[in-house]
């Protein structure tokens, strides 16, 4: 097989790129060879099949295909030859051929749904059958087909098959209309669709009616079921709640258990509507659809069941069931609650009914919430999160939890009380599943080095927060009852009865994720309680194991809650010793939960460790650092560097700038004196800087500087000043011995392990100063003190350095330095320039990836400095300013996401700086720049795939920008040729020249009416990029000659009102170019 | 409510811990308490690592070159071995240097030949570490074997100048950007481990007054090392010895017997009391200075509290069991 298949494949591509008349056996061959075959014959026929489709008049063969081919494969491949023809084709095509495939495509449809048994064996084939269907239906509806939906209604009464695939047809059609209407439709052209389809809804609906009340076959009340869903969406809702839809769904479909999870999906989807109508008929028929509902789902589930033991052990079907229960339960619940929950007497029968069917409701949601699927739970936890916090907002106070407790309960709102029981139950569910918190996680980054990282945002964490907050509305609702569940589910732990790492874990999750719900006294109180109990736990069991899991837990709770901490100082003492204490605990995990909770703690109570104490004689922090080493000794580098961050908050607590200056230094003590003993090793010979293990420790003095310098902020200053010279000095020695390795042992240098060290050495001496000036607001200091030795030390060195040897981090730094400085910094730019652009620039304009942190630097360092420093651009000299907007441009063709934003964000803040100049300054940036930016945006915003890189609405605001510039600044001709012309009509015509020529699938109309519109919609941005994506849409559409169905002229009179809507706002158009009433 | 609240943190502070060897009444009390035997049974356990240190081969010449050269090599064996002989795991490189220093045991019974074969020692607070010059580093480690700092010194091979020279290993107390040697592992490439202790000492002192320059703090060379106070332990010397005046804050006494070879971990022939407790166990009296920090606490309390706070494990309890 394997030789032959090469040959077949050979064969084929010979026979295929002959054209004429195609070989399908051969074909199929091919086909197979691509679905059976793997490695080099998959790819070769892959290839083959590729190139087939993308031929001009392939579709030509498709009849034959389908005609002729064994293969089911084959005939795919056919129709999805004639999709793509039908999207972007379809106008262009002949008259007599768009009809010629149109009655092939429907004939085959009813070929193959005619029969029960065809149907099935075909299910494939038949749906992309439908796809191809619905794509004709798209471009000929209603103007070349307006019979479509009688068609289709009409077919649907003869034959079975035939109706249930018809209704697939139509809620094909409802979803491409509806759903994604958006994506491959044009405005004007998708407003179209829908109003067509709601106007001959009525005949689909009438179809649909029938088929539910008469029932005639299983399948075909299936099949309608589903497209009714479909179309619930969407439909008016006369349809819903002025017929008797809402009954016959409730009533009919939901014993039999068939069809009983589509008609909950339908049930569901009705509840969701927004009725916009105060007709109490609505609301009746809800409630009446709601108890229906309740009434024969009691029948199935009785309450009773253990609903999460049932849903471990059951069936597909049924577990869906029960999700689409829960979905219609929490739809019908966030919409409509109000409509059932029954809270004033007297009870008619109407009310009891109400009544029962509310109770049954809420809790067979409660036994949901307690499977164990994810998914499920987190719909039911969606719907309880509004329900709290709806109850919340009844009386949104905090309730002490006094004795008067029992009083307050009389007086509770009818809605909370009908509510009580249900959330106490609940209460226990959010408990015992408390979600994961934010955590700190300890990775290893690029450079190999270890870092610490908070947990970006996921699934996760949005479960924490929704749960967090349910469970703070719940404590709000009925705090006695939230302490209560919480000290049980403790006092079972400590028997022993449900104790495991989990359970106490979201159990003490839980307690955390509560602060600052109850009032301080109560909090107190409670706070106490359960630590004196986790206290007691941990005594009691055995093994490090369990011992460090408690101890992490007790430590979480405390770190909760710091207004307990800043208000009872001896507690506070003790766990922070007690921190201490664990930081010599080698046992997993401890001395990073104690590195973790110090900073925490630090964070929130810092200014209670820099005042002295009631019964203290000094300020704790003093004593902190008089044992610092003792504390510390046992603490790896990561964790002493987030020691050091935790103590600078701390420092940075106290506002006596002598204290806090003596306090830095002691903190630095330790550091500062290896610190002097390398430098003065090294003041005598340098080449102590080439021991690995002294450039390490360099390495880590450093990192803890910048730890220190994190929070200490601007006061680390002096800290700072101590080192600064040196830091530089070792700066450049250390570039020095880089650079040396590179030139003797060429780049190969730059893996040896040692020369990383020094890089990151650098590396760490740039973040140090980028964190210090970007926490230090004293511009003056920084530009007289720190920036003359750093550009001296750093930007030569830059320079001159071989390209991979360059510290991206020089380009970040400046780009800070810029946005602290500001204008301040302006007569240092060039020298800026000078140094770092034209070595950059030469770094990364051979490809667009190579450098790519370089890459983003560099950008963002040009947009900063267009942001703070732009008068140098418009006074540097012309050739230098160019060179700047090539950058520009070649930033934003970029496929790499953040450079491509980057270089629009320059660009818009370069038309918006240059609009706002003087006419000497701006006119000839216009004259020069304008007509080339203008060209390279268009070119980028034209291809569909690159425009998505940024987004739209990025586009949307560059061409807002752009296209306001002629109409509103520039008075300068753009057109050398014949500068009598307006440079809008010479806009136009220079466009719409380029566009003619580019895209020959457009007319002349279309082209006119998409420049219009650039124009007209020039101040507004989501029009601006509706308009950007209809053309998206256009250009990939071939029309010929008929475009009456383009909706040009509706298009047209838009575009008008829009220029309309500029010309309003008074004064938005120059006296010039407002038609006066003395003028006419 | 107050009160709660103490009583809680009395609770945080004394109750709460991770390591479950400072659970409850630690078990040494009880032993302490019921001295005759205990005494007895330290005594046979004395003896037993006299005898086994005579015996026994100590391949720790070899392991000792590991400790000063960082080889690869070298490296992998010792994580081999140590992988097999302890159940526990260390945490990735700083197992190397961890465990490697001889520790002591509350002296809590008074050996027979106290006064003849033992040697007091006066030990300042400060930090444990384990000193390796070499290859022109000097580098401390701490009990856990993780570095706590890395300096020039002028120890043989412990600055650049003189890398290549051979290595010296000290056990030394870190106080205040001074280093008070205990004990001499090897120096300038020779062994002493196997050597007896009042031979280890001889070497030391004689070591420490060749090279005056080791004592004085100089830019570069910032650390220095000194000898510490001892005698032997006769009443009379032992009285004498703690009235001299020091220039360190004292922290406890040590007690080494003196033919102990250098051997890692918790050695019954290393004993350790406060200074207070010399009267009471040894009949020994000391200055005023040192009376206060008992707090009123007899030794025996002292020594159980302290036993919990720290985690303190004595080898003592396992080996009774058997």
């Amino acid at each position: 097989m394997a030789v032959s298949a090469m040959e077949v494949l050979s064969e084929a591509k010979r026979q295929f790129a002959q054209g004429d008349r195609i070989d399908v056996t051969l074909l199929d061959q091919v086909v197979e060879i691509m679905n059976r075959m793997s490695g080099k014959e998959q790819a070769e026929a892959n290839q083959i099949l590729m190139s087939l489709k993308e031929e001009r008049d392939s579709w030509t063969k498709v009849d034959a295909i389908l005609q002729y081919s064994q293969l089911n494969e084959s005939k795919y491949f056919a129709l999805q030859i004639l999709e793509t023809v039908i999207q972007h084709k379809w106008k262009s095509l002949p008259q007599v051929q768009r009809e010629g495939i149109k009655s092939y495509i429907i004939t085959k449809m009813f070929e193959l749904s005619s029969d029960q048994s065809v149907m099935e064996q075909s299910q494939l084939l038949l749906h992309k059958l439908n796809l191809v269907l619905v794509q004709i239906v798209k471009q000929d509806w209603p103007k070349a087909w307006p019979t479509f939906i009688t068609d289709i209604v009409d077919s649907s009464k003869n034959n079975e098959t035939v109706c249930i695939n018809n209704m697939n047809i139509l809620s094909l059609l409802s979803e491409e209309v509806f759903d994604f209407g958006s994506q491959n439709l044009t405005q004007a052209k998708e407003q179209h669709l829908k109003q067509q389809f709601c106007g001959q809804f009525q005949e689909v609906f009438t179809l649909c009616v029938s088929i539910l009340e008469k029932c005639p076959s299983n399948s075909m009340v299936q099949a309608t079921l589903k497209t009714l869903q479909r179309f619930l969406t969407w439909i008016p809702v006369g349809y819903v709640f002025e017929t008797n839809i809402t009954e016959l769904l409730s009533e009919n479909f939901l014993s039999l258990e068939v069809y009983r999870v589509i008609a909950l999906q339908c049930l569901t989807e009705i509840s969701q509507i927004q009725v916009e109508t105060n007709d109490p008929s609505y609301d009746e028929k809800l409630v009446k659809m709601f108890c229906s509902t309740m009434r024969h789902i009691s029948q199935v589930l009785s309450l009773d069941l253990d609903l999460a033991a049932v849903y471990k052990d059951a069936s597909d079907q049924d577990q869906k069931l029960i999700s689409s229960l829960a979905q219609f339960l929490v739809a019908f619940i966030k919409e409509h609650v109000h409509l059932i929950e029954v809270t004033d007497e007297p009870l008619t029968e109407a009310k009891i009914l109400m009544r029962e069917s509310h109770d049954y409701a809420i809790q067979l949601l409660l036994k949901i919430t307690l499977i164990e699927e994810m998914e499920v739970f987190k719909v039911c936890l969606d719907c309880w999160c509004w329900l709290t916090a709806e109850l919340y907002r009844i009386c949104p106070f905090i309730q002490p939890s006094t004795l008067y407790g029992m009083m307050s309960q009389v007086r509770e709102h009818p809605r909370r009380q009908l509510y009580r029981e249900y959330l106490s139950q609940l209460r226990s569910t959010m408990i015992s599943r408390m979600a994961k918190p934010e955590e700190v996680l300890i990775v290893e980054n690029d450079q190999g080095e270890v870092v610490r990282e908070m947990v970006k945002d996921t699934d996760s964490i949005a479960l924490y927060r929704n749960m967090r907050e349910t469970l703070v509305y719940l404590t709000h609702l009925d705090n006695k009852d939230t302490e209560v569940k919480m000290t049980e589910k403790l006092a079972s732990q400590v028997n022993g009865g449900e104790f495991s790492w989990k359970n106490l874990n979201r159990l003490c999750w839980a307690v955390g994720s509560i602060s600052g719900t109850m009032v301080e006294e109560d909090e107190k109180r409670f706070l106490v309680l359960v630590i004196r109990d986790l206290l007691g736990l941990c005594e009691q069991k055995r093994g490090k194991d369990n011992k460090a899991v408690i101890a992490s837990n007790i430590m979480y709770v405390v770190g909760q809650y710091p207004r307990f901490l800043r208000a009872h100082w001896k507690f506070l003492k003790t766990v922070i010793n007690k921190l201490f204490e664990f930081m010599h605990e080698t046992h997993e995990g401890v001395q990073d939960m104690a590195c973790d909770t110090f900073i925490k703690i630090s964070i929130k109570c810092k200014r209670h460790f820099v005042i002295v104490q009631p019964a203290e004689n000094k300020p704790f922090v003093e004593e902190m650092l008089e044992n610092l080493t003792g504390i510390i000794c046992d603490l790896s580098h990561a964790q002493v560097h987030v020691f050091y961050e935790a103590v600078g908050h701390i420092i940075s607590a106290q506002i006596d700038g002598n204290l806090q200056e003596d306090l830095i230094m002691k903190l630095m003590d330790i550091p500062n004196r290896t610190w002097n003993d390398i430098i003065a090793a090294a003041s005598t010979n340098d080449s102590v800087l080439e021991e690995p293990e002294m450039v390490k420790s360099v390495l880590n003095i450093l990192k803890t500087n910048v730890a220190a310098c994190k929070s200490i902020g601007s006061s680390f200053v002096t800290q700072l000043g101590n080192i600064y010279s040196d830091l530089l000095s070792l700066y450049k020695i250390l570039s020095e011995k880089v650079s040396r390795a590179v030139t003797t042992a060429g780049e190969e240098a730059l893996k040896n392990p040692l020369v990383k060290t020094m890089r990151a050495v650098k590396r760490e001496i740039l973040i140090l100063l980028s964190t210090f000036i970007s926490k230090n607001g004293d511009a003056k200091l920084i530009l007289d003190s720190i920036v003359p030795p750093l550009f001296d030390a750093v930007l030569f060195d830059y320079q001159k350095n071989v390209p991979q040897a360059r510290e991206p981090k020089v380009l970040s730094l400046l780009s800070i330095l810029v946005t602290q400085l500001g204008s301040l910094l302006c007569p240092q730019v060039p020298s800026i320039l000078s140094a770092v652009f034209q070595c950059s620039i030469d770094m990364i304009n051979k490809d667009m990836e190579a450098f790519p942190e370089h890459r983003t630097n560099f950008f963002e360092l040009v947009l900063s400095l267009v942001q703070e420093c732009f008068p140098v651009f418009m006074e540097m000299p012309p050739e230098d300013l160019g060179t700047v907007i090539d950058a520009v441009v070649w930033a934003f063709q970029h496929t790499m996401r953040n450079v491509a934003e980057i270089g629009l964000d320059i660009l818009k803040e370069l038309l918006a700086r240059v609009s706002e100049q003087d006419d000497k300054i701006a006119q000839p940036f216009y004259k020069r720049y304008y007509i080339d930016l203008l060209k390279h945006v268009l070119a980028v915003a034209c291809d569909s795939s690159q425009v998505h890189v940024a987004g739209l609405t990025y586009y949307a605001e560059v061409l807002c920008a752009l296209f306001r510039a002629p109409e509103f600044s520039i008075k300068v001709p753009l057109n050398d040729a014949n500068p009598s012309q307006p440079n809008i009509d010479y806009i136009y015509e220079h466009i719409g020249g380029n566009f003619q020529a580019h895209f020959d699938n457009m007319n002349q109309d279309q082209i006119r009416i998409i420049i219009k519109g650039f124009f007209s919609f020039n101040t507004e941005i989501s029009s601006m990029r509706n308009h950007l994506r209809d053309f998206l849409i256009q250009i990939k559409e071939h029309n010929g000659e008929d475009t009456s169905d383009l909706y040009l002229e509706e298009r047209e009179a838009e575009i008008q009102q829009a220029q309309q809507r500029k010309r309003d706002v008074p004064g938005i158009l120059k006296p010039d170019e407002v038609e006066d009433e003395d003028m006419r | 409510m107050g009160d709660d609240l103490d009583s809680l943190t009395d609770q945080l502070s004394s109750g709460f811990q991770v390591d479950p060897l400072a659970l409850g009444e630690h078990p040494r009390y009880s032993q302490y308490k019921n001295l005759t035997k205990a005494a007895e049974q330290q005594a046979k356990r004395r003896e037993e690592t006299l005898e086994r240190q005579k015996n026994g081969r100590f391949d720790t010449f070899m392991k000792l070159r590991n400790l000063a050269f960082d080889d690869v090599t070298s490296d992998e064996d010792d994580e081999q071995k140590i992988e097999t002989t302890t159940a526990e795991k260390h945490t990735g490189k700083f197992k190397k240097y961890a465990d490697k220093m001889m520790l002591s045991e509350w002296l809590v019974d008074i050996p027979e030949s106290l006064s003849s074969d033992w040697t007091m020692v006066m030990a300042p607070v400060g930090k444990r570490t384990l000193v390796v010059a070499s290859r022109g580093f000097t580098v401390a480690y701490n009990k856990g074997g993780r570095e706590v700092s890395r300096f020039q010194s002028r120890l043989p091979g412990g600055n650049t100048r003189a890398k290549n020279q051979a290595w010296t290993i000290l056990d030394c107390i870190y106080s205040n950007q001074t280093y008070y040697v205990l004990d001499l592992l090897s120096w300038n490439a020779h062994e002493y481990v196997e050597s007896p202790y009042d031979f280890r000492q001889f070497m030391l002192k004689s070591k420490l007054e060749e090279a005056p320059e080791l004592a004085k703090s100089t830019p570069g060379f910032r650390n220095i090392f000194s000898p510490i106070p001892s005698c032997p332990c006769s009443q009379d010397q032992m009285a004498e010895l703690m009235k001299n005046e020091i220039s360190f804050r004292l922290d406890g006494l040590l007690f080494y017997h003196n033919s102990v070879v250098y051997q890692p971990g918790q050695s019954p022939l290393v004993g350790w009391l406060k200074p207070w407790m010399l009267p009471e166990i040894l009949n020994v009296p000391v200055p005023e200075k040192y009376k206060a920090e008992s707090n009123g606490q007899s030794s025996s309390q002292f020594i159980e509290s302290f036993n919990q706070k720290h985690k303190h494990q004595s080898k003592i309890d396992r080996s009774m069991e058997h």
